[in-house]
């Protein structure tokens, strides 16, 4: 971290991204995990009343 | 139903993005922490509605022993996951955030403890859930752990006030600058309804792949009963 | 169920295992690591001077505000020294460490170490404790010194 005037931080965006992204990221994968796991119960149901 | 919780979704997450926009780039910085104190609009929506949706959970988990009723544990399992991924990013963001203004990763503080364990029993139930096969048992096991792990969560919430902590007590809207407060309220809003899009679609999925591997419960009970 | 276990797929198994392990981590925690001990997280300098030959050795925790020109920093920048007062009580500290960017006269810190027999506290970790205020740089902080060490203490918003 760089140096400022006493006692105030100077810097850190790349702290302030990581947070950001990671839960944007998490977030994400989460909505897409829902969907693929929709898509297959959707594909089971359809085999069930198929068959 | 499904039309309505995508909308709702939906508009979380623009109200995210926008709350977001507002929190890095036009909010001030922090007079001491400078740019470092944005973390503070994700890591704040986090915490109350991961909290929020661990109350959802033991609420449904309640709902589901006094009913009996499918619905309540497929929204139980939608409430729980919900609260392990928000439980998660809670610790990652602080982590973030208390390296640079603590000068540490991690100390076993009453806030980080709590949360830690907060963490770890509700991704307990979970996997509490994914062994256990039969679907009346599962759903009853896991509201009852529900139940349990939840007593930790007040003590998340209040250890600030009881106990002395590196974690600094809530703020308040006197404590927190004008300008700070509507990136902090947009992002509190947009991770409500993300979380209540997210709770309902797991639900219905639940209920979709529930009503693959077994009768409805009606039937079953009926049976149960003539048996 | 012992035949139910054994028809359990390995990746259910290893998902139980891991929630097992998790548990019993917990459990491990409190029972060793003292949560107990962790719930009185720092003493304040007036309750180190008091504990008498107690706060001598032990590894404990001190917390207070850094007291306004107190502070000294060694020339490599990697030492330093300051005082930590509650408002009523001081107590120097020699820390090893680099301070966190927010250091600073006024400050809350919670300092990790020993007092030595000479009334120096030795630390080679230093937090900053921050309270729960955030301001634009315009606003400046009229806090008095008491104001700030209240901050410090337990139930603050309640006492």
């Amino acid at each position: 971290m760089a140096e400022g005037p006493a006692g105030v931080i100077i810097g850190g965006w790349p702290y302030v991204i990581t947070a950001y992204s990671i839960t944007a990221v998490a977030l994400a994968l989460n909505i897409a995990r829902l969907a693929a796991r929709e898509r297959k119960a959707d594909k089971n149901k359809e085999s069930d009343s198929n068959g | 139903m499904r039309n309505v919780a995508t909308g709702i979704g939906l508009l979380g997450i623009l109200l995210l993005l926008v709350g977001s926009y507002v929190g890095l780039f036009v909010a001030p910085p922090e007079r001491h922490m400078g740019d470092v104190q944005r973390i503070m609009y994700v890591h704040v929506p986090t915490a109350w509605i991961g909290l929020l949706c661990s109350t959802f959970a033991m609420i449904f988990a309640v709902a589901y022993l006094w009913t009996g009723r499918n619905r309540w544990d497929d929204r139980l399992v939608g409430a729980l996951e919900i609260s392990v991924i928000l439980g998660g990013l809670l610790l990652v963001q602080g982590m973030l955030w208390g390296r640079v203004t603590w000068g540490i990763w991690w100390t076993w503080d009453v806030r980080l403890t709590t949360s830690l364990i907060m963490f770890l029993l509700f991704a307990g139930v979970l996997a509490l859930r994914s062994f256990v096969e039969e679907p009346l048992r599962r759903a009853t096991w896991s509201s009852v752990a529900t139940i349990i792990a939840y007593v930790d969560v007040p003590l998340v919430y209040f250890c600030v006030r009881w106990f002395r902590s590196l974690h600094q007590v809530q703020s308040s809207p006197e404590t927190v600058h004008s300008s700070m407060i509507i990136p902090l309220r947009i992002n509190a809003f947009a991770m409500l309804f993300i979380a209540i899009w997210l709770i309902a679609w797991r639900a219905r999925i639940e209920s979709k792949s529930r009503g693959a591997e077994r009768p409805p419960e009606r039937i079953e009970i009926q049976g149960a009963q003539n048996g | 169920m012992a035949s139910a276990t054994s028809r359990l797929p390995s990746r259910r198994k290893a998902v139980f295992a891991i929630a097992i392990a998790a548990i019993a981590a917990i459990l491990i925690f409190l029972a060793v690591g003292g949560i107990g001990e962790n719930l009185v997280y720092y003493w304040s300098p007036s309750e180190l001077l008091s504990a008498g030959d107690q706060a001598y050795g032990a590894t404990v925790r001190l917390g207070g505000l850094v007291a306004p020109g107190s502070v000294v920093r060694s020339a490599d920048g990697l030492e330093l020294d300051f005082a930590v007062t509650d408002g009523v009580e001081r107590v120097p500290v020699h820390a090893r460490a680099v301070p966190p960017a927010m250091f600073r006269e006024g400050i809350g810190v919670v300092v990790e170490g020993r007092l030595s027999r000479n009334g120096v506290f030795e630390t080679k970790r230093l937090m900053v404790k921050h309270d729960n205020q955030y301001q634009p740089p315009s606003e400046g902080d009229e806090r008095s010194l008491e104001e700030l060490a209240k901050t410090m203490q337990l139930g603050a918003d309640d006492t």
